[in-house]
């Protein structure tokens, strides 16, 4: 954003920044999930041309790829797991007060050792008594008054990290300032995140048995013809942008991350329309896919640590291809690791209130034992 | 006031929306949503507020922090909505306390549900037995 | 390549490859992930520790850059004891994580197996995390290890099937997320106003003013709540007491201090000098006092609760008080003491309980773990007569609650012999009272839990065969605990190295 502001640029810059909180603000507030997960889709797209406004083309095509991309589906696939139990909606704030919820739960306090229940902050303060909101939005003002003065009174001190970028630029390998930080400068961040999102997928795929291979049902598919109509037209060129992308982030906006995002953003299309079959749980080439782009990074890191001594500094003269390579394995890896994400998100199997009242046993695990001392396996786990 | 100055303030009441939600909503996607907007609120402040070169180009460096940011709430998000939905299986509500009422509540306005697809079940009763294995 | 750079990255790096290993999936890739983890933190542990001992204070300049543009990893003596401890309370826990979880080939489908699969990684993830922030140089490394610790942990709680696992480790997982956004407003907030994320940099630089404050107390707030101190504890009891056995332990007895050693890093180290006067000492009381409340409330609720894993977890509410209870007498200085250092005193005994609770919780939830997976129940009645069929679980379970309710020779009773006289020489009585009452406290809750495995009400029937490691591995920490009592030279002086003041 040039220094000289136009009252047009400033109109816009306005409305955009306004035009953020007030969506924030719409979507926790409104009582329709629906409507909060679309506008949160909105939202994403309208933080990323403010990124566009504050200069950062990188971070912008992140934010719509990601943010607003594979995010909004996350949201829109969770949605539509639990609408179709019935269970979208919030509790009704007149029906179920929660000065009543808090008597029900006090009631009801009578298994073995339980401390108090917080039940109001369950249910949710915004949910609670007047005064309660009244403070909670009074006490949000303040922090956020707090928060605006720090912000108005920042000392006015010369830039020093980024003129160091710029000055160590051509040591790099690449000419893009953001990957040279992102893969050079600052490269164990980029390999601890990609660790974040293997966890995640980890911890996704932890979670269910029964719910890893996500088929649409045949009547839903039938729903959503532009669905289709759009995976089959942006998919193929998805994959031609996400190389291009990967190319392109050595010198200009784009990189791995973009790269990754967009191909899972393909490939998440096609799971949603139904026209990529179901990942079969515990593949192992999938599971070797998803974890390559962290293993060829930490053998990058590590391998050429007996040339240059510390771990993630490339060799003199390497550092073009090693990024070029790490980037390349880290797109597909990214871009896998997010539809598993996608693709393990549980199902909403039909709720069972008996199940639902049951804790299996003292064992964590679930682990009967009859009285000859055998181990009963637990049959009812998540029917 | 620098437009800059706008997106840090406008970060700062996303931050806090996002805490308000997160803490006050009882609903648990609503709390992810929260959570989400306390990290967007967050990157809005690292990109706004930092220093700016002398020709006004951005700082690479919380550029490429939250890119790094981006990806990790993604992940987050992913495990969170994962985690809510084994709730509402377990509990039969996506809410964190066990003692909510099981019984559903009615569908508040005509509009609601014609607005979104969050139909009563009972019109996909044939569904149910697809998705249970 | 020099010891610093080589330690340093098999700390981290080597649980990171370990956990690739293990999500192979195989009962061989699990194991020889477990083995190769605790392999590779040891070595980093015995490593480090001789490298700072002949050097002092070591950094690695990742990528060769150095701060501020690059990432550095620092290493001093707090860093090498916690990964020390860490090294030591996970390669133990990972022993009997491989005999609590069973046979994985056998039971495909069961949720025990679920269990089983993804341990392993989930933990190797978290053991990675944990390393990288006791390494850490910079701020925002630390919000990317943190997101890495909270969503390893609080799957680890989720792998339980029970309804009460499951809402606990989602509000785990909230409250972790919700503290690592605060800890990023800060990083923020404190990148707008000094240009830097290093924080030997920012240390440099003498934080202070108000932007300072409101970076610091929004960092310290997400840090407190994923520390579970008074009053934002009430997520851990169900957390750690709803995991199975060896999550429970690793999250009280290693999770909870990871952010607990952020806050000391920060507050000690970095922004000692900055702050001004007055209001850090406010700062660091109302710290201490909040810890104090804790001591008396979780102390008081592990003595109300029926179920042996909710006993200790409340136990560990209390215990993480006296980690807090370090502050304010930090601060007070004994006459003729130098003074830009910290109480050495205080210092000392705040890290040594963090040492003594980490290896003595660790050892209580795995002999509860033993326990409870003997008899399938986790109440503390049902226990009754376990002591005459499980003598060793029994014995590990007392000496680590012993320990923790200071009795000699323990390291519980080195820390709080040292945290007395922190208080007592800077004449603050009121600290060195609530020390001892905290002590009998302890001493009931162990008591009581003792009076019930001892007595034979009626035999434990159904009783399940525990596996002979599972014993072992409780009993090894307890015994360590021990020692740890009788010999508190070397770490103390390992402790030394960097020093208990402020970074210049």
């Amino acid at each position: 954003m040039g220094i000289p502001m136009t009252p047009l640029e400033w109109g816009l810059d306005a409305t955009v920044a306004l035009l953020l909180v007030g969506l924030a603000g719409r979507i926790l507030f409104t009582r329709d999930l629906f409507e909060a997960t679309v506008l949160f889709i909105a939202f994403g797209l309208t933080l990323s041309l403010a990124w566009v406004r504050l200069g950062a083309a990188n971070v912008a095509l992140a934010e719509a790829a990601l943010g607003a991309g594979v995010t909004g589906a996350l949201f829109l696939t969770a949605f539509h797991r639990l609408a179709r139990r019935g269970l979208a909606h919030p509790l009704d704030r007149q029906r179920y007060r929660a000065d009543e919820l808090h008597d029900r739960s006090s009631r009801g306090r009578a298994d073995r050792g339980d401390d108090p229940k917080p039940a109001l902050l369950d249910v949710g303060i915004l949910h609670g008594p007047l005064w309660l909101r009244a403070s909670m939005a009074l006490a949000g003002l303040a922090v956020t008054g707090g928060i605006a003065a720090r912000l108005l009174t920042l000392a006015d001190r010369p830039p020093s990290l980024p003129i160091l970028v710029e000055a160590h630029l051509a040591e790099t390998g690449v000419s893009n300032p953001v990957t040279a930080v992102l893969l050079n400068f600052r490269a164990y961040d980029t390999l601890l995140e990609v660790a974040v999102l293997v966890v995640a997928m980890i911890a996704v795929g932890s979670l269910d048995r029964g719910s890893r291979a996500f088929v649409r049902d045949p009547e839903e598919l039938e729903e959503d013809p532009v669905l289709d109509a759009l995976s089959r037209l942006v998919v193929p060129l998805a994959g031609v942008a996400a190389v291009y992308l990967v190319w392109v982030g050595s010198h200009g906006p784009g990189g791995a991350f973009q790269a990754g995002a967009l191909l899972a953003g393909a490939g998440v299309l096609l799971v949603a329309a139904g026209l990529m079959g179901p990942v079969t749980e515990g593949a192992a080439p999938i599971r070797a896919l998803a974890v390559m782009g962290l293993a060829i990074f930490i053998a990058v890191g590590a391998g050429s640590m007996p040339w240059t001594g510390s771990f993630l500094a490339y060799p003199p003269g390497t550092e073009y291809g090693l990024i070029l390579l790490v980037e390349a394995v880290l797109a597909l890896s990214i871009a896998v690791v997010l539809i598993e994400l996608f693709v393990d998100v549980p199902a909403v199997p039909h709720v069972d209130p008996a199940l639902a009242k049951v804790d299996p046993t003292g064992d964590p695990l679930g682990r009967r034992i009859s009285p000859d001392g055998a181990v009963i396996r637990n049959p009812d786990e998540e029917r | 006031m620098t437009p800059l100055t706008l997106y840090a303030l406008a970060g700062a009441g996303i931050f806090v929306l996002g805490l308000v939600g997160t803490l006050g909503r009882g609903h648990l996607f609503w709390k992810v949503l929260g959570v989400n907007f306390m990290g967007s609120g967050a990157f809005l402040i690292l990109m706004a507020a930092s220093p700016r070169l002398p020709g006004g180009e951005a700082d690479p460096v919380p550029q490429a922090m939250v890119l790094t940011g981006i990806v990790v709430a993604v992940s987050a998000t992913a495990l969170a909505l994962g985690m809510a939905l084994r709730v509402a299986v377990r509990t039969g509500r996506p809410y964190l306390s066990e003692d909510l009422p099981t019984k559903t509540p009615e569908p508040v306005e005509e509009s609601d549900v014609e607005s979104s697809p969050d139909r009563p079940p009972k019109d996909r009763a044939g569904g149910e037995e697809s998705t249970a294995h | 390549m020099s010891g610093a750079p080589l330690w340093t990255t098999v700390a981290v790096m080597g649980p990171l490859v370990a956990g690739i290993v293990a999500l192979a999936g195989g009962r061989r890739a699990l194991q020889s992930g477990l083995v190769l983890g605790s392999a590779s933190s040891l070595a980093a542990a015995w490593g480090l520790a001789h490298t700072i001992m002949d050097e002092g204070v070591v950094r690695h300049l990742l990528g060769g850059w150095g701060r501020p543009l690059g990432i550095e990893l620092y290493v001093d003596g707090l860093a090498a004891v916690m990964i020390s401890v860490t090294a030591v309370v996970g390669s133990v826990v990972s022993w009997y994580s491989s005999a609590y979880f069973g046979d994985v080939a056998d039971l495909r489908e069961s949720p025990a197996a679920r269990g089983a699969r993804f341990f392993a990684p989930l933990w190797l993830f978290l053991w990675s995390a944990m390393n990288g922030i006791y390494v850490s140089g910079d701020m925002f490394n630390l919000y990317v290890m943190m997101e890495v610790l909270g969503l390893s942990a609080a799957a680890i709680v989720t792998l339980a099937v029970t309804r009460k696992a499951t809402l606990a480790g989602m509000r785990y997982l909230f409250i972790s997320l919700a503290g690592s956004m605060l800890f990023l407003l800060g990083v923020a907030l404190l990148y707008a106003e000094y240009g830097t994320l290093s924080l030997e940099e920012l240390a440099a630089m003498n934080p202070g003013g108000a932007t300072a404050g409101w970076a610091l107390s929004a960092m310290t707030v997400g840090l407190l709540a994923k520390t579970a101190l008074f009053p934002l504890h009430s997520w851990l009891p169900p957390a750690h007491a709803g995991a199975p056995a060896p999550g429970s332990a690793i999250l009280s007895a290693l999770v909870v201090k990871a952010s607990f050693y952020v806050i000391v890093r920060l507050w000690m180290h970095v922004f000692g000098y900055g702050l001004p006067a007055a209001e850090a000492e406010g700062a660091l009381l109302i710290l201490g006092t909040l810890g104090g409340i804790a001591i008396i409330w979780g102390s008081l609720l592990a003595l109300r609760q029926v179920s042996l894993k909710r006993l200790i977890a409340y136990s560990t509410v209390a215990q993480i008080g006296y980690l807090f209870v370090m502050f304010p007498l930090l601060a007070e200085l004994a006459p003729g003491a130098d003074p830009d250092a910290w109480n050495l005193n205080a210092w000392n005994g705040g890290i040594y309980h963090l040492i003594a609770h980490a290896l003595a919780k660790a050892a209580m939830f795995l002999a509860a773990g033993s326990m409870t997976y003997a008899v399938a129940d986790d109440a503390i009645e049902s226990i009754s007569g376990v002591a005459h069929r499980l003598p060793m679980s029994f014995l590990a379970f007392g000496l680590g609650g012993l320990s923790l309710a200071g009795i000699p020779p323990s390291a519980g009773y080195v820390s709080k012999w040292l945290l007395l006289n922190a208080a007592l020489e800077s004449g603050q009585w009121f600290w060195a009272g609530l020390i001892a009452l905290g002590g009998l406290l302890t001493l009931a809750y162990v008591l009581m839990v003792g009076r019930y495995a001892v007595q034979i009400r009626h035999s434990p029937e159904p009783f399940r065969t525990v596996p002979r490691r599972m014993e072992w591995a409780a009993i090894t920490l307890a015994v360590l605990t021990v020692a740890l009592g009788l010999r508190a030279v070397e770490p103390l002086a390992l402790l030394s190295i960097g020093g208990a003041r402020p970074w210049p």
